[in-house]
């Protein structure tokens, strides 16, 4: 009998990280200094992927390979942004795989939310889309936002296809603004 | 800061690079490939059986090897054709050993995608001032000018070789600043579709018996011996790799 192997093609959403709503749950699930988050003085601070490897590590952290790539797209288009930094070493995660993690951002500004998801989703758009280099396998964008009272209003992330997870950030990002919008 | 940074119109970027080594790689293995086969159409013109079916085999690791670094219809086909060659000249069964059959055959393995790819983290440092990559200035990928050459970790930080003609302490232009990783920490080694290391494929694996019977006719399941019966392998006869 023949075997049906075709793949099967699983839809890509964005899925709700688990949480409580508090900062102190948010930092101690990915590992992190909630003081250190709160004495963050910029819009965006980009956060490491300290859950990405099968153990975490208690005295450093682990940074996506294009953090200082995503820093720099979103410092040139005039977002404030800085790399966490409680003192720990910080170290870069290793995946030789065609797949892509990128950094969490956690955004402290409301207003700072869509315009930095669009700022990454066009990055996304011209490093492999436009430039049509060779796609990675997956791509995982994850993001978190953070009012100024430590609630934390949001935490989403998505992986997939670059296409299919682009069109998602991009959906996000008008979502977001219209949101804002509307407040 | 050590290390100005200028991106140059023109500069060839890494995924250029990249393409470029598959490339090449794929040449170069392909040529090894074509030798064996050259030597081995010899051996077998001068009745050595033995030393052309060597060759013919060992040639078809170095085409699978193009394969990998190139997965392009052409190498697959030619893979192929090798194989139905050396089928219809010598046959081709499974092996056994260690109580299985096993799959070697490149030709076989062609058809499996994906390969092992290793996790982890490490301290990263900067090609261009040495220092952390996640802390200094410098973004990997671009490319700096006045950079003093170091081989600091055996690696040249102006053209990432090992030998290389760039003088240490000399001032150069035109240096991708790039990550070298020290201190791996490993965590993990997977299996993905895409490896950074397209020959970090897999080399053989076993076939159990429900394996094996699941691949023949049910009416031959009874002629079968696990570990016993000799298992001819006509996969070349059946598929052309395209």
């Amino acid at each position: 009998m023949a075997q049906d192997n075709a793949p099967i093609k699983l839809s890509v959403q964005w899925q709700d990280m688990p949480n409580d709503g508090s900062l102190d749950y948010f930092a101690r699930s990915n590992h992190l200094s909630s003081r250190s988050i709160r004495l963050a003085e910029s819009e965006v601070i980009i956060l490491p992927n300290n859950t990405a490897l099968s153990v975490a590590s208690s005295d450093k952290h682990i940074f996506a390979p294009a953090t200082k790539e995503v820093l720099s797209v979103l410092q040139t288009d005039g977002i404030q942004v800085q790399i966490y930094d409680d003192g720990k070493e910080k170290q870069e995660l290793i995946l030789k795989s065609a797949d892509v993690i990128l950094p969490i951002l956690l955004f402290i500004e409301k207003v700072a939310l869509p315009l930095g998801l669009g700022i990454l989703g066009k990055w996304i758009y011209d490093r492999w889309i436009k430039a049509k280099t060779k796609s990675p396998t997956s791509i995982r964008v994850e993001y978190a936002q953070v009012e100024k009272d430590g609630a934390i209003v949001r935490w989403r992330r998505v992986e997939g296809p670059v296409n299919d997870v682009y069109r998602l950030l991009s959906e996000e990002t008008s979502a977001l603004a219209e949101e804002i919008r509307k407040t | 800061m050590k290390g100005d940074s200028r991106k140059d119109a023109g500069e060839v970027t890494e995924e250029a690079e990249w393409s470029t080594q598959c490339k090449d790689s794929a040449s170069a293995a392909l040529r090894v490939a074509n030798n064996l086969i050259e030597e081995a159409e010899k051996a077998l013109k001068e009745g050595k059986r033995v030393d052309a079916e060597t060759h013919y085999r060992s040639s078809l690791v170095n085409i699978r090897e193009a394969l990998l670094w190139e997965p392009e219809e052409a190498h697959s086909s030619y893979l192929h054709n090798i194989g139905h060659r050396i089928h219809d000249t010598f046959g081709c069964q499974l092996e056994f050993k260690d109580g299985l059959y096993w799959i070697t055959c490149p030709v076989m393995l062609s058809h499996i995608k994906g390969g092992f790819s290793i996790g982890g983290s490490g301290r990263v440092v900067c090609s261009i001032c040495g220092g952390n990559t996640i802390d200094c200035p410098h973004s990997k990928g671009q490319v700096y000018r006045n950079v003093v050459a170091s081989k600091n970790y055996g690696i040249c930080n102006i053209c990432e070789k090992k030998e290389c003609e760039h003088e240490e302490g000399q001032t150069y232009d035109r240096a991708r600043a790039f990550g070298i990783v020290v201190d791996l920490e490993f965590d993990h080694v997977s299996f993905v579709r895409n490896p950074a290391n397209p020959l970090c494929a897999i080399q053989s694996y076993s076939m159990s018996e429900s394996d094996l019977l699941e691949m023949l006719p049910e009416e031959e399941h009874d002629q079968i011996t696990y570990g016993d019966s000799v298992i001819p392998c006509h996969h070349c006869l059946v598929c052309n790799g395209m």
